[in-house]
């Protein structure tokens, strides 16, 4: 008993230090761990509920809701909950280009259509077709903030854009002659051409994770496009 | 000495302990991982295979027999399903899309596109897909891929749809006749030969049954399924006349209803580019024994006699309906003998400029109608002043017109009219609409407002049976007023926006054109919706030029219903 004493005195003086040095080592290989497996786990739950979140609004949109009215747009905002969707203030009437809000999402939802002669056809005579065989916009609605930015770059819509004339309710004007209608991303998501005049509806998330930066595991964000 | 080396052995026990609990750590942060990642995985390939059966139903219409059209779904649901889930997505392999081999949830044949057991009038498109997923960290444990499997089912209603074709004189003016014709056509397209039903109706002042809903629409209606075009009945439409829309959407109506397939999607397809300005009514009031025909007229009736000479007191003295449409097994139980015609008021217009009614037609007038002629239900007037064919201002013969049309339609209806309540008077035991002043301004103003009333109850009895209730979508055309009607300072008398709202009972204002031409119905004062009664759609196209996206924007509704 007499010798234990200053044995254990002994022992703290010798190693002073020693766990706390220990630890850190394992720290070094354990923190990252944890930190890239809690990024990353969080990550893939997110990416669960954007799928889900990408199919219900596609699914209502392909049975006819109205996504450029302010009730339709707070559906989504309320189906992607905790994503940090902003859809601004309440407005009347149509906004099919409510994309100036912050937050942390932006969706996007367009009808395209393939053109063949069928479609062309039906232009007066004398009027050319200029989008003959091109996928084009029908419709083109997008809300959220389209400032977005995941990994630092602003996202882009893997659909594309249209400058054509879009109208309130996202239709777009003179599709079949408007060169600016083509839907030019389009054509590479399809294994097989659409037939002429057959219409695809696409819906386009994008959910950032600014929540889970750290400085060397930027989260990044979510990104989920569907046809339907 | 001892103490040292003690000290020596226990340095490095920390390291060694975490080390070690490692070992156990990192498999349970990576089952999570993995587990998630799968999870990641399983809910896209969900998603991916939802979008690809319900674009797979969507393509049910190309194809001119069933069998064709599935093939071609099935085609659709891999082409689909290959851009929602991209090769090698999320490092996955060996995905494969199954829409025709036996599998959970097709029919006992093992066909990815089946009719419903219960419900004839709905088809299945079910698929099956699956991929492999490799495992990170679970592999440790001997599991180095997992196969994940999704089903997917869509269904698609028939439609059965009547199409109701303005072919009124304006249409003719305004060269929107050939418009309508091909617009007509490129809509039957995009149905499913086979299955969905397509019948047409067009209408000037009478109407004219094309077709019933059949399932060979294309061959009768004249579009044929890989692009080009044959002559049908609808080459058959004529533009010329007045605008007898009550009776249109009753009889386009009517043909649903002896159809019988209150499993479909059950539509009535309505354009027009103009005011109703025609009913067809029976002046003669059998539960009173009352003819509306006044005590001075020198009409006679079938044994010659004038009214004011004992003429048209009992109905054998009257002509028997009209041949000309079987009400058999018809939701139109009974319409009686009478005084039948198809009366045909200006549009505002001409009713500014003094000329107010011009004559009583037929209720049958095939499509290439002449529009212009003067007769009973089964031939000539005689002695009346509108006997003579087209005669502004000339029903002075007349006393009273009924409340209701042939078809039940109501003139002045208890609930919600459009044009609120119309003059009535009473004679003989019965109540009447109030022809008062014999043909004019009062006289037209009344009548107008009953005609208006007439068209939207008839798409309200469309849309609210307890057999067959439809949907209704309506195509306002605008751009009749030709350079001389501009010049005049008209306006051509356009559709009346909110009563095409009403017969479609579509909640929305315009979402079709820039400037939006009309509001919401909930901001527009004499706008009525029906929550519990089935939404269809009302687009304004603001010239002819415009119908084709018109009718297929449509099309493209209905499609999404029928899913």
């Amino acid at each position: 008993m007499r010798t234990s004493i200053p044995i254990r005195r002994r022992r703290r003086e010798g190693q002073r230090g020693t766990e706390i040095m220990e630890f850190a080592l394992l720290a070094m290989f354990l923190i990252p761990t944890f930190l890239w497996s809690f990024i990353n786990g969080v990550n893939l739950i997110r990416m669960n509920e954007a799928n889900e979140v990408t199919r219900d609004v596609g699914d209502l949109y392909i049975h006819g809701v109205d996504y450029s009215t302010y009730e339709a747009q707070s559906v989504a905002q309320k189906l992607s909950g905790g994503f940090g969707l902003q859809i601004g203030s309440s407005f009347t009437g149509n906004n099919a280009s409510n994309n100036g809000n912050g937050g942390n999402a932006y969706i996007v939802l367009a009808q395209v259509m393939y053109v063949g002669s069928g479609s062309c056809s039906s232009l007066p005579n004398g009027t050319t077709c200029t989008n003959q065989n091109s996928y084009v916009f029908l419709q083109y609605i997008s809300f959220g903030n389209a400032g977005l930015q995941i990994n630092g770059t602003t996202v882009q819509s893997a659909l594309g854009t249209t400058t054509a004339t879009v109208n309130s309710s996202g239709i777009v004007q003179n599709y079949l002659t408007d060169p600016n209608a083509v839907a030019s991303s389009v054509g590479s998501h399809f294994q097989t051409q659409l037939s002429d005049g057959q219409v695809a509806y696409a819906v386009e998330t994008f959910f950032a994770s600014p929540d889970l930066n750290f400085t060397a595991y930027p989260a990044g964000g979510i990104h989920s496009l569907d046809f339907f | 000495m001892r103490t040292r080396t003690r000290t020596r052995k226990q340095r490095g026990i920390t390291l060694m302990i975490g080390t070690m609990s490692l070992v156990f750590l990192v498999p349970m942060i990576g089952l999570g991982i993995d587990v998630g990642f799968m999870l990641a995985v399983k809910s896209k390939l969900q998603a991916s295979m939802d979008g690809a059966t319900l674009g797979a139903a969507r393509a049910l219409n190309i194809g001119q027999t069933t069998a064709a059209q599935a093939v071609t779904a099935e085609g659709h649901a891999v082409n689909w399903f290959n851009a929602n889930f991209p090769t090698g997505y999320f490092g996955t392999y060996n995905t494969a899309i199954d829409v025709n081999l036996g599998s959970a949830g097709k029919d006992a044949a093992g066909n990815g596109v089946f009719d419903d057991p219960v419900n004839p009038h709905l088809r299945h498109v079910h698929a099956y897909a699956s991929t492999t997923v490799d495992a990170f960290f679970m592999r440790w444990f001997g599991y180095t891929s997992t196969t994940i499997g999704v089903t997917s089912d869509a269904t698609r209603r028939d439609a059965v749809i009547m199409l109701v074709l303005d072919r009124s004189g304006s249409m003719n003016t305004s060269g929107a006749c050939p418009s309508l014709i091909s617009a007509a056509k490129l809509f039957t397209g995009q149905f499913a030969a086979g299955r969905d039903y397509i019948g047409a109706v067009s209408f000037s002042d009478g109407t004219y049954v094309h077709s019933a809903p059949s399932t060979n629409f294309q061959t009768v209606l004249g579009y044929t399924n890989d692009g080009g075009s044959s002559a049908g009945q609808l080459d058959s439409i004529q533009c010329n006349g007045g605008t007898g829309t009550p009776q249109a959407i009753a009889v386009a109506y009517d043909a649903l209803y002896k159809m019988n397939l209150p499993g479909a999607l059950n539509i009535l397809m309505i354009e027009t580019d103009g005011l109703p300005n025609t009913m067809t009514l029976n002046w003669w009031d059998n539960n009173n024994l009352n003819a509306g025909i006044v005590n001075g007229s020198n009409c006679t009736d079938m044994s010659g006699k004038k009214k004011s000479a004992g003429g048209f007191a009992t109905k054998a003295s009257l002509p028997n309906w009209t041949t000309g449409y079987t009400m058999t097994s018809s939701y139109y139980t009974s319409v009686p003998a009478g005084i039948v015609g198809a009366l045909y008021s200006g549009d505002p217009w001409q009713a500014a400029g003094g000329s107010y009614f011009a004559m009583m037609s037929s209720p049958w007038q095939a499509g290439a109608n002449t529009g212009d002629n003067s007769i009973w239900v089964n031939g000539s007037a005689p002695g009346c002043t509108f006997n003579g064919g087209f005669i502004w201002n000339s029903i002075g013969d007349l006393a009273w017109a009924p409340l209701t049309d042939v078809y039940g339609n109501q003139l002045n209806p208890g609930t919600n009219p459009y044009q609120g309540a119309v003059n009535t008077i009473t004679s003989g035991g019965g109540t009447y609409l109030s022809l008062a002043g014999g043909g004019n301004n009062t006289t037209w103003t009344n009548y107008h407002h009953a005609v208006l009333n007439a068209t939207d109850n008839a798409a309200y009895q469309a849309r609210s049976n307890g057999t067959i209730s439809t949907y209704n979508f309506v195509i306002g055309l605008g751009g009749n007023c030709t350079p001389s009607c501009t010049a005049a300072g008209r306006t051509g008398d356009p559709p009346d926006n909110v009563l095409l709202q009403r017969i479609a009972n579509d909640p929305n204002g315009d979402l079709f054109n820039t400037p939006a031409t009309y509001q919401p119905c909930s901001q527009e004062a004499t706008c009525v919706n029906y929550s519990g009664q089935p939404q269809g759609t009302y687009i304004f196209s603001s010239d002819h030029t415009k119908l084709v996206q018109a009718f297929l924007s449509i099309s493209s509704q209905i499609l999404r219903l029928s899913r």
